[in-house]
Formats: structure tokens, C-alpha cells, sequence
């Protein structure tokens, strides 16, 4: 607004006559084509960014020029750009708190011990925020840069280029011939005990290495390093140099050459190491080959060649779009964006100076807001699986500084902050509107419910016909998928043994008769006769039984199976040995195995089973015939198994016989429909079985599904 | 403890002062939730009610003493102060003898709920005592206490008149305990000054008080501890003779909520006239004014909230302007395009924003400022950044030097420095909150002594301002000639006079009280008590004024309120009421409101149309308070960002 040209407190500043302090040093830097001036401060290592406009302030801070007189020179000579005066207290207040000013009036004792106390209060407030990522300072390496810097400094040219894209290419193609042994069951080698002891004395001397990258090539650039230290991530130290001073550097390819030194130092080694891995023995010197590998390589790409994360990645992007403090402004311009257009605001102004570079940053601010969400919960989960407390501790820490503090600091600015005044009840509005959509999308609107799980065709007990006697196959009275009635004789057996059996058997019985008679005055001997009798026909019975099962008859009317093929004529079939089956078309049924979690549901809340054949899109409504009462970890057909393409795991200890990992019911769908409609389906092949629940919103579901996970991570 | 005042070094170079440092968001939180969440006022006040008959025991005790053993009595009570500090017996012990010197010297002995109010101001309460329960004499108490435990205090009153009024009417009883008295008024010298700041009570208005304050504050420059001001003292940087007053000790303000809130939405600005030009010559004014001439409101240009903003057009047509001037000198304008708009923002904020009459009058060639919260003249006070100029060349007024601002405070800011600060009102209830919040000052009510006789009579509703003045005319006629007085106030200097106008025809010999007749302001609030006698006046007639009733009035019902239009704030509004019925006399209030009231701007779309007119208007009222109470809240905001972020000024203010 026009009005603020003129500020209510330039009284106070309007006769100070401020200069810059001696081991200040101004550089000009070309961002995107727009000039810029950057302040270094010597001392601190800091550095402070600025536009043309406030470097003809800066620029004029001699000393003995009174803040008034520059005000009204710098008015003068950019005319319409000129700064307000508030604009201008504001920046003389940067410098100030900078500590880049001087000669204006006497020290004040107790603005600098509060400003010292609040520096201080700002670091442990730094620590409380974020206590996976504790800074420590351990040495000043500027001595030891200096010192090697001469044997690095051949390096940094383009030979030294040839020389790293010839290396890092070789070893490219030295991996991929290798892929096969290099990633043949690559996390059991990564996390192997072993390993994990060999990682740990191999990874800080590739780090120190990398940031040393970092330390050469800022010495390159004419900035000098004074910190290097160790930060805790995660409890696991890292090192860090402070290169701050490479911001001075108006080159910005020199500025992207420190940021990426790092991981470019870092992937020669890993390319070193691949020629090494590829010539070892198998061995130790191997084993840290790969080591060196997985960590210089794999690690570092992930981790700071991600710009997502604000590592190396980061400030090189940042560096080649010209556009320093890239996720800062990236979270300006979305918060504008919601400001203007949602909220209906005019008096905000973008941070973005095209539509192009507004779309990345927005772009940005989003995907890296979601990665940090991701990486965040990711973090959480593996400490807590670890280490059950202090990991509860700090995921709840880290949820709240990355979820809820800032949902704080929304409701807040919304129920008593002036950023939005004039726009609170949009604002409101929107804000409501958007939770009471997400809210009721997930606790009310209903949506379809439904689980689908796989089935096999398999058939009911007891349908196999057996043989009634042991003996040899005579003859075959029927042929494979002949319908037969019960009763109907199948097959014959050849006994001799049992015929002469029964014959003798027979013989003793009329012995048997006749001694009776020829006792008959005698009632004791007549009783034991009668009992030694009775003996001999029971026995006769019996071998006229088996005499009988060499006929084989159909035990039902049905279907004539044989799954192994008839058995040959002349064979010796052992009784009660399978020959065949017989099977009604009312016997197939389609079985399953369900999860334990999903049993309740399915038991108290079917609405409907429909079935599917693979590679066909017809469903076929059918009934549930039942679930066993216990769960089992026998799996009734290899069709279930992850190994056959189903989806049930087997348990790896168990090799010999199917054994599920996990507890399952066992479910049985009725497969008469699939047999009405005619479509051929054959024992122990694959149906899909879709269970349909009643629509219910799917807040519950996920909630539901979420804790089950959550609490299954800290089973043991 | 009960009643604590600490003494601190009285000079000028220590200054005594509290460092008020930002509150931390704990502290916010804490002042926000303990604002919402209290013990009930009831409990102090009964602790209080306690002590009544200890005072009223020692009372009896010295109704026996002679003249001359009462004089030893103070001698010994006051070296007892001096020695002892202020605790709960000497405080007991010296309003019992404070109301005796008052029976005796004024022949009015304080009532049991002015003990009550003095004993709530030692504690440093926002007092609430109904409107004309004698909150000047409540005063004495507390003052006289903390004077005579060696704590200088300064009484604040709402004008210059009020301070030397009740400065001299209570300077018998101050005389007879020992007490040095003076008060400070607009026109006095900074000799004068400094003798009345040297007194041990002294009465003031905050103008006055903070003006006062901000040129010690310029003395210092860039001293900013007692320390650096002693070793500025040797090194004679700092000449201490000329300092005014000797530090922030202890403040009883008299009306404070008018005091401590509405006033505090404006910052106190010291300025003195500039020297060297503002870049804000005569031809520029003269440009800037041309430029505008065409300006349309919702065109060029467009008021919200009491903010005036150039349009997108608008300031088209500005630079539009600019390239032509350019065009036709083929140099470069001398101003830049920020600076233009900022001329023509100025120019349209003089043209339509600041009202003649309602915020500023002219008179003999000057342009004057009204107080908006009382509506008196304010001498001396200007406006800056060239608005003065700007009103002058518009009104054809003789034209001033521009000034610059030397320094500035608010009275947010001020009355926090105190060591103790302590508050009365009649009207303090609505803004508890605001001011435990802003001021961390509890409030506790006093009750009235007796019953109010005040008759509320209805509100009447008129659909232009025409038909409004002619009832009220008719409505005073009728009244004055009942033979009750009758007082009718309005809004803002213009109503008065139109007022006046038609009034003249039914009754000639009315009094009118506003910004531009306030000469003889004692002599029309005498008159006004009279039999028949009456009066207009605008809120200058609010606060303070006490309309004394002559017998017969008092017998036929006292004074009768016509009250044409709501104020700004509910609060203002129950001062006006507070006029009449006071201390147990008759009385009575009406109102009279139009659909042409100015509060009704305040509503925006809908809320136009929607109920009666006094349903309306209080809804505006409402919105209104709240917008104010708003700003002032930023403004404090601003304040501590400002005060964080100049650090480096090593200035105050």
C-alpha cells in the first residue's frame, strides 16, 4: 500500500550513520539473469543475499552518510523501485542482526547478551525440533585442506574429468556384466551380521572422504572451511562440512562442482572398488570391495542424490536453477498460491517471477513434503521395530514437529493471527470444507466392499472305489468317464486263494454238522461242537465277503474317474487299495484358505460369493457351504501356495510337506453353479473367489487395517 | 501479600521504570487463559470487606483527638509509613485517618464503598465504580497512602480542567497530611513543570504525562540504564537539571478505560516543526490535489475498514499522468511512481476521509484536531506527513511548516512502565479481559452505595436525521418546561449545531458544549443542573462532568437525558447515561436514533436489512468495539515486532 512509503519509526533510525564491518566482503552473482549481490561475512562464514535495490543501500553504508541521506539518495536514483523506509529499517535490522554493522552508536551491553541468549535459546530450540539430525562441531580442517589442497588441486580440471567419466563408465559396464553375481541375494549379503560390523568400519572413511570433496573444491572456489563435524541422523553419525563459504562464488558451475563433489568422490570409489570385487578372491578384501561399493555407490544416490532431502542433490539443483533457498521459496509459493486464489487475498505477492518457475516450485514443495511424510514414517517404523520405547518416543516426536505442530500453527494463525485478516472466514471455510470432505468421504460414504481370495476345484470324500480283496486284475468292465449306477460291476479280481478258502472253510463246516450229530447224547460235548460251529461260520462269512470284493462295484451312481489311468489288467491289487473314483457332479466344491483377520467378516457379514475363472470375466453367483471352526496351517492343494501362484506363503522351515506360514480357516464355496453353466472346470485348478460385504465407508477399513499392521510390526 | 507498593529511588537520572520485555507465547497463553478462567471477583472484594471495620475502629479512635494531636498523629503515621513500607495495618491505620482529615477539612468523610475502591486501587485493580460515585475522593485514598510512604504518584485525569478541579478540591485534605499537590495543565512551562512533577502527588492528563515523557526521553538520547544515565550525568552529556519527571512510580487513572484502550489505538507523536523541506513543497500539494480532482470512491479508489486504497485504475491513471508530464517537459517527473501514489493516497485520505467538523474544525485560520474520544478541541496537535498541509491548502487556511516526528509512544506502551498502576471507571466490565490481558491488571467491582434511580425511557426511531432533530426539540420543550434540565448529546460537533439551529426556534436561550464552543465548559455544566436550563452537547460531556442539580430539579425528577445516536462503544454510550441519577439522585434517559446515524456504515452486505433500527445499530456498535479492540491488539503485536527489530536504534521511541 502507497501509504506505508514513510514508516512510523523512522525517528528513530533516520539520523544513525551505520558502516560495514571490515571483514565484510560484497560479491555479485547472476541468478536467472537478475544481478544479486551476496554479503559474505568473513568471520562467521555467513552468507547473506541481496538485490540490486538494497545493495545501493548496502553499498552506501560508509559510515558517514546518515541513514535519511540514503534513503533519499537511493530514492532518488532508482525512482520507481525505491525501497519504503520500512523496507529499509528491515534491512538495516538483517544486517544488524547479522552482526555485519558497526560505528553508530555506543555497544548496548543488553541487547547484545539478549541477542546472545536467544542465539543460544535458538539452538537448543533447533535441537528439540529436530533431535534426529544433532549438529556437532568437531574440528577447523582449514589447515589440513590447505596442506593437501596443492596435491588435489591437478584433479579439479577437465583431466581430471576424463579421468572419472573413464573410471565410472568401465565400472558401469563392469556391473552390468557382473549383475548376476553382484545382485544375487543382495540384502541378505547387505545385512548379513558380518557385513553389518564390516559397513561400520568402512563407512565413516568414505564419508571423511566425501566431505573432504566437499572441503577441496570450496578451497577451489577461494572460501575457506572452518567446521567439520559429525551429525547425528537417526542416531547414526555422520559427518558434515560447513561449505558455506562456496556461496560467495559467482560461478555457479563452481557452486554446483561443490555441491556434487561429494557423491562424485564418493561414486569414483565405488567404481575403484567394482574393478577391485571383480579381480579378488572371494574373501575379505572382496566382501569390503562390496561393501565400499553398497555404501559409496547405492547409498549416496539414495540418500544425497536425492534433491528431495535437503542434501548434496539439493543445493545443486538448487544451484542450477538459480534459485537459492529453493524449498523455502517453494513453500512461500504454494502458501501464496493458497492465499490468493483460495483465500481471495490481493495484498500477497509471489516469490515466483514466472508461471513456469511457479509450477516447479509448487511441484516441488508438494512431492518433497510427501517424500519427507514417507521418509518420516519410514524411520519411525525401523527405530521403533528396534528399539520399542525410544522408537515410540520419537515417531510421536517426529509426527507431531512434521503433523501437528504445524496443524497448530495453521489453527492458531487462523483463530488469532493477522496474516489472514479479511480472509479468516474463506480461510475457515475452506479449512472446514476440506475436513469435513476428507471426513465424511472416509466415515460416511459407503463403498463397495469386497475381498477376493483363491480357491481350488477339489471333490468330496469318500467317492474312490476300492478293492474289497487283495488279488489280480482280471478285467475292466468299465472305460474312464463312463457313467455307472451303483451297484454296477466295474472290474473284476482274480482269487484263487480265496475260493479254496471259502471251500474249505465249508468242508469244516460240514465236519462241523456232521460231529454234532454224532454227539447227540452227550449235552457237554454237544455245547462245544455247537460253539466250535458257530466259529467256522463266522470265519466262512468273512471269506465269502472277501470272495465277493473281488467283484468291484460302483459305491454310487456317477461319473467313472480314473486320475492315474486304469490300472492294467493282470496287476496284483492289494485290498482296499484305490482303483477309481466315482464322482456326481454335486461332490466338486471349491475350497479356500482365508486369513485368520478375515474370518469375523466373513462369517458375520456376506452379502454375496462370486466366482471367476482365470482369463474369463463371467462371474457366477454362489453359496457359502462353510468355514472350519479352527484355523489350520494345512494347505489342501500346491494351487494356493505363492510357489503354485496362489497366495499363500509357505513356512520356510518346512520344506517336505505344505505347511501354510500363517494360521488359516479353511472355506468351502458351493461350484454347482460353475457346473450348471456348463463350463469346464477340472479338479485342483484355480477359481477366484470374490466375498462381497455390505458397503461401508472406508475411514474404518483403513483405520482397521492400519493398527492390525502397526501391531503386528512389534509381534514376536 | 494484601497491599504491596515498593519504593524505588526517586530522581530523575535512576528514573525508575519497569522493563517491559516481550511476553513469550507461555506468557500469551497464560494471560489468555487466566483472562477466561478466574476466581470470582467476590472473594477479594470480601477479603476487603474484612478490613472495614478495623478502618472504621481506628476512625473512631481519632474523631476523639484534638486538631493538634491529630497533626501528631499524621507526623507519626507517615514517619510509620516511611519506615514500615506499605502492609495491611498501615494501610488500614492511614484510611482511617485520610477519612477523617477529609470529614474534617471537606466535611465529607469517605463512604464505606470509596474505602472499598481505595483499598482495590492499593492493590492495583481496575476499579469499577458506578458512574457518580465519587471516584475523586476515592483517589485521595490511594494517594495519599503511597505519597506518604515517600511513592510519588500521579493522579491521571480525562482534561486539564478535570486535574485542576480535583487537584484544588482536594487540596485540603493533601495540605492538612503534609502532602505536596500540584497539577499539571496544557500551558504551563517546563519550570512549572518540572515543580509539579516534583510534587508528591501530582495531577495530570496522560497527554500531558506522556508528552512530558517523551521529551525526558529525547534528553536521553541514547541512555538507556540508570547506570549509563549516572555516567552520562558525570561526564555532563546529560543535563539532569532539565529532566521533567523522576521516573514511573505509581499511576491511579481516572477513567481508564477510556484512557487505556480507546485512546491507545493512536500513537502519541512528539514532533517539532522541520527545517529542511519534507520534499512536500507548496507546488506539489497543489499537483497532488489536480491529480486527484477526478477521483471517484469504488472507481479510482475504494474505502474498507477505514483504510483508504488506490484502485488498479486509480493508479493507471496516475502513471498515466506522470508519462504525459513526462511527455511535455521531456524530463524525467520528479517524483517517483511510489512516492505519487503516496501524494494522491494523502490527497484523497484529506479529501474524503477526515470529516470537517467531526474530526477537525477550522478556526481563526487553523486547522484544529478534535479528540474523538471526547471530543475537545486538541491544541497543539497536528497532523503529519504533509496530511496538515494538504486540510490547510483545501480549507484556505494559513499554511505551516511541515513537522517531523522526534519521538513516539503509545499509551499501551507508557502506562505499562509503571511500577504500579492502578485504574477507576464506571464502565470497565466489557474489556476486563482486554485489560488483564494487554495491562495484566485485575478488575474488581465496587458496588454503589445505594440504589440507582435512573428511569431508562425508550428508544424512538426516526427514518431521517430531519424528523429527529424536530422531535427532539419538541421532546426538550416539553421537558424544560416540566422545569427538569435537560442535557441532549450528540454524536460529533456538525449534529450539535444542526441541532442547535432548529432548537433555537422553540428555545432560545440553550447552552451548546462541543469542540468548537468548549471556552466556557464550566460555566455551561453549572448552568445545566438548573431548573429548565438546556444543554447540547457532544461526548465532551461524558466522562468527568458532573452536573450538579439545583434543588427544585432535583424535586421534579431530575436531570433528563436525550441521547441522540449511539457512540462508538457500548462503554461510551453508559457514560452519557451516567450523566444524569448520580449519587442518589432522580434522573432519566431516552433515545433518539436515525437511519442516517454514521455507526450504521460498519454494517456490510445483508446485515443492512436485517432488524429494527436499534437492533442495527447496536450490531454495528458491536462490530465496531470489535474492530477496535482488534487494532489494538495488532497494534501491540507491531509494537513488540517493531521494539524487537529497532533493537539496533538504541532508541525507545
Amino acid at each position: 500500500m502507497s501509504a506505508s512509503l514513510y514508516s512510523d519509526q523512522w525517528h528513530r533510525v533516520a539520523h544513525l550513520a551505520p558502516r560495514l564491518r571490515k571483514h565484510t566482503s560484497i560479491h555479485r552473482h547472476d541468478y536467472r539473469g537478475a544481478p544479486w549481490y551476496v554479503l559474505f561475512d568473513a568471520l562467521t562464514g555467513q552468507a547473506h543475499r541481496f538485490t540490486p535495490e538494497a545493495y545501493q543501500v548496502i553499498g552506501r553504508l560508509d559510515g558517514s552518510s546518515s541513514l535519511q541521506k540514503i534513503w533519499d539518495d537511493v530514492s532518488y536514483e532508482i525512482g520507481d523501485e525505491m525501497p519504503t523506509q520500512d523496507e529499509l529499517i528491515g534491512l538495516i535490522a538483517k544486517l544488524h542482526h547479522a552482526n555485519v554493522l558497526a560505528g553508530y552508536h555506543d555497544i548496548d551491553i543488553d541487547e547484545l547478551s539478549h541477542r546472545k541468549r536467544q542465539g543460544r535459546l535458538k539452538k537448543i530450540k533447533q535441537v528439540l525440533r529436530s533431535p534426529l539430525g544433532v549438529k556437532i562441531p568437531l574440528v577447523d580442517p582449514d589447515a589440513f585442506v590447505n596442506a593437501t589442497y596443492p596435491y588435489v588441486r591437478p584433479v579439479l580440471s577437465i583431466w581430471g574429468a576424463l579421468i572419472w567419466i573413464t573410471v565410472v563408465s568401465f565400472a558401469v559396464v563392469l556391473a552390468a556384466t557382473h549383475w548376476e553375481a553382484l545382485t544375487d541375494n543382495l540384502a541378505d549379503r547387505v545385512l548379513g551380521l558380518n557385513n553389518l560390523l564390516l559397513m561400520t568400519l568402512v563407512y565413516p572413511v568414505i564419508k571423511v572422504i566425501h566431505e573432504l570433496g566437499h572441503a577441496w573444491t570450496t578451497k577451489d572456489t577461494g572460501g575457506e572451511v572452518h567446521e567439520i563435524g559429525v551429525m547425528f541422523l537417526v542416531f547414526f553419525p555422520v559427518p558434515y562440512v560447513d561449505a558455506s563459504a562456496a556461496a560467495v562464488c559467482p560461478d555457479k558451475k563452481q557452486r554446483m562442482l561443490v555441491g556434487a563433489a561429494g557423491i562424485l568422490v564418493e561414486l569414483f570409489i565405488a567404481a575403484l572398488a567394482m574393478m577391485v570385487w571383480v579381480l579378488a578372491e572371494p574373501g575379505l578384501l572382496r566382501s569390503i570391495m562390496f561393501n565400499i561399493m553398497v555404501i559409496a555407490g547405492i547409498s549416496t544416490l539414495l540418500f544425497n542424490g536425492n534433491p528431495l532431502l535437503r542434501f548434496d542433490a539439493y543445493y545443486v539443483l538448487s544451484d542450477w536453477l538459480e534459485i537459492p533457498n529453493f524449498g523455502q521459496r517453494a513453500n512461500q509459493q504454494l502458501g501464496f498460491l493458497i492465499k490468493r486464489f483460495l483465500l481471495n487475498k490481493r495484498d500477497t505477492t509471489s516469490s515466483a517471477d514466472s508461471s513456469k518457475e511457479s509450477f516447479w516450485l509448487v511441484m516441488y514443495a508438494i512431492i518433497s513434503f510427501v517424500y519427507r511424510m514417507f521418509l518420516m514414517v519410514f524411520i519411525a517404523i525401523f527405530v521403533a521395530t528396534s528399539y520399542f520405547f525410544v522408537g515410540v518416543v520419537l515417531a510421536i516426536w517426529s509426527l507431531y514437529m512434521a503433523l501437528i505442530l504445524p496443524s497448530l500453527k495453521i489453527l492458531k494463525e487462523m483463530v488469532v493471527g493477522t496474516q489472514l485478516e479479511g480472509a479468516k472466514i474463506r480461510a475457515w471455510c475452506w479449512l472446514l470444507g476440506v475436513v469435513f470432505a476428507v471426513a465424511a468421504g472416509l466415515l460416511l460414504m459407503p463403498f463397495p466392499h469386497s475381498s477376493v481370495i483363491h480357491g481350488v476345484v477339489d471333490s468330496r470324500e469318500p467317492t474312490n472305489v476300492r478293492a474289497g480283496a487283495s488279488g489280480e486284475l482280471r478285467h475292466w468292465w468299465v472305460e474312464d468317464g463312463e457313467t455307472v449306477e451303483e451297484g454296477q460291476l466295474m472290474a473284476d479280481l482274480y482269487a484263487p486263494e480265496l475260493t479254496s478258502e471259502v471251500a474249505r472253510l465249508e468242508g469244516q463246516r460240514r465236519e462241523a454238522e456232521f460231529r454234532i450229530q454224532a454227539t447227540v447224547g452227550n449235552p457237554q460235548a454237544i455245547a462245544i461242537e455247537l460253539e466250535n460251529l458257530s466259529l467256522i461260520e463266522n470265519r466262512l462269512a468273512d471269506a465269502q465277503l472277501r470272495a465277493s470284493g473281488t467283484r468291484i462295484v460302483s459305491p454310487r451312481s456317477g461319473q467313472v474317474n480314473f486320475d492315474q489311468g486304469r490300472l492294467h489288467l493282470g496287476q496284483f491289487i492289494q485290498r482296499g487299495q484305490t482303483v477309481g473314483t466315482v464322482t456326481q457332479d454335486s461332490d466338486f466344491r471349491i475350497r479356500s484358505l482365508l486369513l485368520g483377520h478375515l474370518q469375523p467378516q466373513v462369517v458375520n457379514d456376506l452379502q454375496e460369493v462370486k466366482l471367476k475363472l482365470p482369463g474369463q470375466n463371467r462371474e457366477f453367483e454362489s453359496t457359502l457351504l462353510g468355514i472350519s471352526p479352527s484355523a489350520t496351517r494345512e494347505i489342501p492343494s500346491i494351487t494356493l501356495t505363492r510357489q503354485g501362484g496362489g497366495q499363500v506363503a509357505l513356512d520356510p522351515e518346512q520344506t517336505e510337506e505344505l505347511r501354510a506360514y500363517r494360521q488359516h480357516y479353511t472355506l468351502d464355496v458351493n461350484a454347482q453353479p460353475l457346473i450348471d453353466a456348463e463350463v469346464a472346470v477340472a479338479l485342483d485348478s484355480r477359481v477366484y473367489i470374490k466375498l462381497v460385504h455390505t458397503p461401508s465407508p472406508i475411514g474404518y477399513r483403513l483405520w482397521d487395517n492400519i493398527r492390525r499392521n502397526f501391531l503386528s510390526l512389534f509381534e514376536r | 501479600m494484601l497491599f504491596a507498593l515498593q519504593r524505588y529511588p526517586v530522581n530523575g537520572v535512576d528514573r525508575p521504570e519497569k522493563v517491559v520485555q516481550p511476553p513469550s507465547w507461555l506468557d500469551q497463553l497464560w494471560a489468555w487463559g487466566t483472562a477466561h478462567a478466574h476466581l470470582p471477583s467476590a472473594l477479594p472484594l470480601f477479603a476487603l470487606k474484612m478490613l472495614l471495620p478495623f478502618i472504621h475502629y481506628y476512625g473512631k479512635k481519632l474523631q476523639r483527638l484534638s486538631d493538634a494531636a491529630l497533626n501528631q498523629h499524621i507526623q507519626d503515621q507517615r514517619q510509620q509509613l516511611l519506615k514500615t513500607g506499605v502492609n495491611v495495618v498501615n494501610v488500614v491505620r492511614n484510611f482511617a485517618l485520610i477519612r477523617e482529615v477529609a470529614r474534617r477539612e471537606l466535611q465529607m468523610p469517605h463512604r464505606d464503598v470509596q474505602l472499598l475502591g481505595g483499598m482495590s486501587l492499593m492493590r492495583g485493580c481496575m476499579t469499577e465504580m458506578q458512574t457518580g460515585e465519587g471516584k475523586t475522593l476515592t483517589a485521595t485514598l490511594a494517594a495519599a497512602t503511597a505519597a506518604m510512604a515517600g511513592v510519588p504518584v500521579h493522579v491521571v485525569t480525562v482534561n486539564d480542567y478535570l486535574s485542576k478541579r480535583d487537584a484544588e478540591l482536594m487540596l485540603p485534605i493533601y495540605e492538612r497530611l503534609g502532602l505536596n499537590v500540584r497539577f499539571v495543565v496544557h500551558d504551563m512551562s517546563s519550570a512549572e513543570r518540572r515543580q509539579a512533577y516534583g510534587a508528591d502527588i501530582t495531577y495530570c492528563t496522560s497527554k500531558e504525562l506522556v508528552f512530558d515523557y517523551l521529551r525526558d526521553m529525547k534528553r536521553f538520547d541514547n541512555v538507556r540504564s540508570p547506570l549509563q544515565a549516572h555516567a552520562a550525568n558525570l561526564q555532563r552529556r546529560l543535563s539532569t537539571r532539565l529532566l521533567l519527571m523522576r521516573g514511573l512510580h505509581f499511576a491511579i487513572i481516572d477513567e481508564a478505560d477510556s484512557v487505556l484502550l480507546d485512546e491507545a489505538r493512536t500513537p502519541l507523536i512528539l514532533s517539532a516543526e522541520d527545517d529542511g523541506d519534507d520534499g512536500l513543497d507548496l507546488s506539489l500539494i497543489h499537483a497532488s490535489l489536480r491529480m486527484t480532482k477526478d477521483f471517484k470512491k469504488g472507481e479510482h479508489f475504494d474505502i474498507e475498514k477505514g483504510v483508504l486504497f488506490l484502485t488498479v485504475k486509480g493508479k493507471e491513471v496516475l502513471s498515466n499522468e506522470m508519462l504525459s508530464t513526462q511527455n511535455i517537459t521531456r524530463q524525467r517527473h520528479p517524483l517517483g511512481k511510489a512516492k505519487l501514489e503516496w501524494l494522491a493516497h494523502q490527497a484523497l485520505v484529506a479529501k474524503h476521509q477526515i470529516i470537517k467538523d467531526r474530526h477537525y474544525l477550522v478556526r481563526d485560520d487553523k486547522i484544529l484536531i478534535i479528540d474523538e474520544h471526547n471530543g475537545r478541541v486538541l491544541p497543539d496537535r497536528r497532523w503529519a506527513k504533509g496530511l496538515q498541509q494538504l486540510l490547510e491548502v483545501l480549507e484556505g487556511c494559513k499554511r505551516t511548516a511541515p513537522n517531523v516526528t522526534l519521538a513516539q509512544i503509545t499509551f499501551q506502551r507508557f502506562f505499562r512502565r509503571y511500577q504500579h498502576l492502578a485504574g477507576m471507571t464506571g464502565t470497565a466490565k466489557e474489556v476486563k479481559k482486554e485489560l488483564w490481558q494487554t495491562y495484566g491488571r485485575p478488575f474488581l467491582p465496587v458496588p454503589p452505595h445505594q440504589k440507582n434511580r435512573r428511569q431508562k425511557g425508550r428508544v424512538h426511531s426516526f427514518k431521517d436525521n430531519q424528523t429527529r432533530w424536530q422531535w427532539i426539540a419538541k421532546r426538550a420543550f416539553e421537558k424544560s418546561e416540566e422545569g427538569r434540565p435537560v442535557l441532549i448529546t450528540t454524536v460529533n460537533v456538525n449534529d450539535s449545531e444542526e441541532l442547535s439551529a432548529i432548537l433555537a426556534g422553540h428555545i432560545p436561550h440553550h447552552d451548546v458544549l462541543n469542540a468548537r464552543q468548549d471556552d466556557n465548559e464550566a460555566d455551561v455544566v453549572m448552568r445545566a443542573g438548573n431548573t429548565g436550563a438546556v444543554t447540547i452537547a457532544t461526548s465532551i460531556a461524558g466522562r468527568g462532568t458532573d452536573i450538579k442539580l439545583d434543588d427544585a430539579a432535583k424535586a421534579l425528577g431530575g436531570l433528563h437525558i436525550i441521547a441522540a445516536g449511539l457512540h462508538d462503544a457500548g462503554r461510551i454510550d453508559r457514560q452519557i447515561e451516567g450523566r444524569c441519577a448520580r449519587q442518589g439522585d432522580p434522573g432519566s434517559i431516552e433515545w433518539a436514533i436515525s437511519e442516517e446515524d454514521a455507526i450504521l456504515d460498519e454494517l456490510q452486505g445483508w446485515q443492512q436489512n436485517i432488524g429494527g433500527l436499534y437492533r442495527r445499530q447496536k450490531k454495528a456498535q458491536r462490530l465496531r468495539e470489535k474492530r477496535h479492540a482488534h487494532q489494538r491488539a495488532r497494534m501491540l503485536r507491531a509494537d513488540w515486532k517493531s521494539s524487537e527489530r529497532l533493537g539496533f536504534s538504541g532508541r525507545l521511541e
